[in-house]
């Protein structure tokens, strides 16, 4: 793997080392059983206690609820959050979101024993979570065709790890190029990270399946930004978060077209993000700021909505350009728009 | 190479210890961020220049001294409750130790 080869000597200090994947598929049963029995313990024991009448019991329900509440709010928080640029990146396990780590394990236990390359196994687990159909929806995939296609080639898919080495070095190209993928918004590797990675992969099957949807890699990380804003929380507590931290200029923009649909009650497809891009390099060649493109899929999204749909893809947006160009001749208010929000955007 | 009884106890471990390292460094953190940009907020609001005449003048001066005071109430309180959160677990771990023996 020339490419792997490549990305470790770019990143000297990054290694992948995750103990449970050292383990045997026993021992990694074992350690989930008593751990998932451990907390359910944990909890149930936390309750009585903070209902007991007893003083001692009470305040140690106390003590173990501020623990239970801590172990709450950390769930879904990687070990560690990502490094900046220049900063050591050390162990790249630290920095898989929790899920992407169950991910990772769930497709490793398959692929060691019901068989089946890892990469394939991966697309199949991540598949079945809601960013992921959030992604491909993004794309225009229909996420149930999508699943049944990759069950079909991962029958195929006849590979056997009698070489653990083997498994876990595939495991590492993946994490590592997931890692490589991670944009100025990203604070851990999560699903959607993997998932893109997954699509870059050099595997004849996985090829084939990507192309018969027409997506790749390429276009797989053009809609991580969105799942991940969308699925770091509402647009009220980013609202907040907005005033309260800089963001990049990506981020800004993922969340103001997230506005947008929630505001004209639309869903943005990713070639309509595509197009209004492509519409920005045509007209504004040099132009960085992405100003003009929302303000494209906001004209695209107020034309969808008063024609009744509620998905804008890339024709609407090319609608909404030749709307505007009209309007900008004859500067009138297009009588198909005449609403009071329309108005408000349109009479200007 | 890892065994699962291993594994387990230092998760335990890193949990543990990763609980006090939440509640204190992070929750510091966090806390005095937000004190001071609530601090910082009230700076603007209250200290906003105004114009050069004599009543405007009087005006920004009671504004900055009614500033002041709000401000030494936001770090009194924020001094509260920051002590309170912070003697929290030792405290449940007090009153729990003192019934037992």
């Amino acid at each position: 793997m020339a490419t792997f080869t490549q990305k470790r000597n770019e990143h000297l200090d990054a290694y992948f080392y995750d103990p449970l994947l050292q383990m045997s598929y026993a021992e990694r049963l074992i350690v989930s059983v008593v751990s998932n029995s451990w907390m359910i313990v944990y909890m149930v024991g936390a309750a009585i206690f903070l209902l007991a009448d007893i003083e001692w019991m009470f305040w140690l329900g106390v003590l173990n609820s501020l623990y239970l509440i801590d172990w709450l709010l950390h769930r879904s928080v990687p070990q560690e959050y990502l490094p900046g640029s220049g900063e050591p990146e050390g162990n790249l396990a630290f920095y898989l979101s929790p899920r992407a780590r169950r991910a990772i394990i769930s497709a490793y236990n398959k692929a060691t024993v019901l068989g089946g390359g890892f990469f394939l196994n991966l697309a199949r687990v991540l598949s079945e979570t809601r960013s992921i159909g959030e992604m491909l929806a993004r794309l225009g995939v229909d996420a149930r065709e999508f699943n049944a296609k990759l069950d079909v080639y991962l029958g195929r898919d006849l590979v056997s790890y009698k070489d653990k080495e083997r498994l876990l070095a595939e495991v590492e190209y993946l994490v590592f190029a997931a890692f490589e993928n991670r944009g100025s918004a990203g604070r851990s590797i999560n699903n959607m990270d993997l998932f893109a990675a997954v699509g870059g992969v050099k595997n004849e099957q996985l090829i084939l399946l990507f192309e018969t949807f027409e997506i790749n890699g390429g276009l797989l990380r053009g809609v991580v930004l969105f799942g991940r804003s969308a699925d770091r929380a509402s647009l009220s507590f980013r609202r907040i978060r907005r005033q309260w931290h800089e963001l990049a200029a990506d981020e800004y923009f993922v969340d103001s077209i997230l506005e947008l649909e929630k505001k004209h009650k639309v869903y943005v497809m990713h070639d309509a993000v595509r197009a209004a891009m492509r519409y920005r390099e045509e007209r504004f060649p040099g132009e960085s700021s992405l100003g003009s493109v929302r303000d494209l899929i906001r004209d695209a999204a107020i034309y969808v909505s008063l024609k009744g749909d509620n998905i804008v893809r890339s024709d609407d947006v090319t609608h909404a350009l030749e709307e505007g160009a009209a309007r900008a001749t004859k500067g009138a208010v297009p009588s198909s728009l005449e609403e009071p929000g329309a108005k408000q955007i349109y009479g200007k | 190479m890892t065994n699962a009884p291993a594994y387990i106890a230092a998760r335990f471990l890193q949990r543990f210890i990763g609980f006090f390292v939440h509640w204190y460094v992070g929750g510091t953190r966090i806390f005095w961020t937000s004190t001071l940009r609530v601090l910082n907020e009230l700076e603007n609001l209250f200290g906003r220049p105004v114009g050069g005449s004599p009543i405007n003048l009087i005006n920004w001066g009671l504004r900055v001294l009614w500033g002041g005071v709000v401000c030494t109430l936001v770090v009194f309180a924020a001094l509260v409750i920051y002590t309170c959160w912070f003697l929290l677990p030792p405290y449940a771990l007090f009153r729990a130790l003192d019934a037992i023996l």
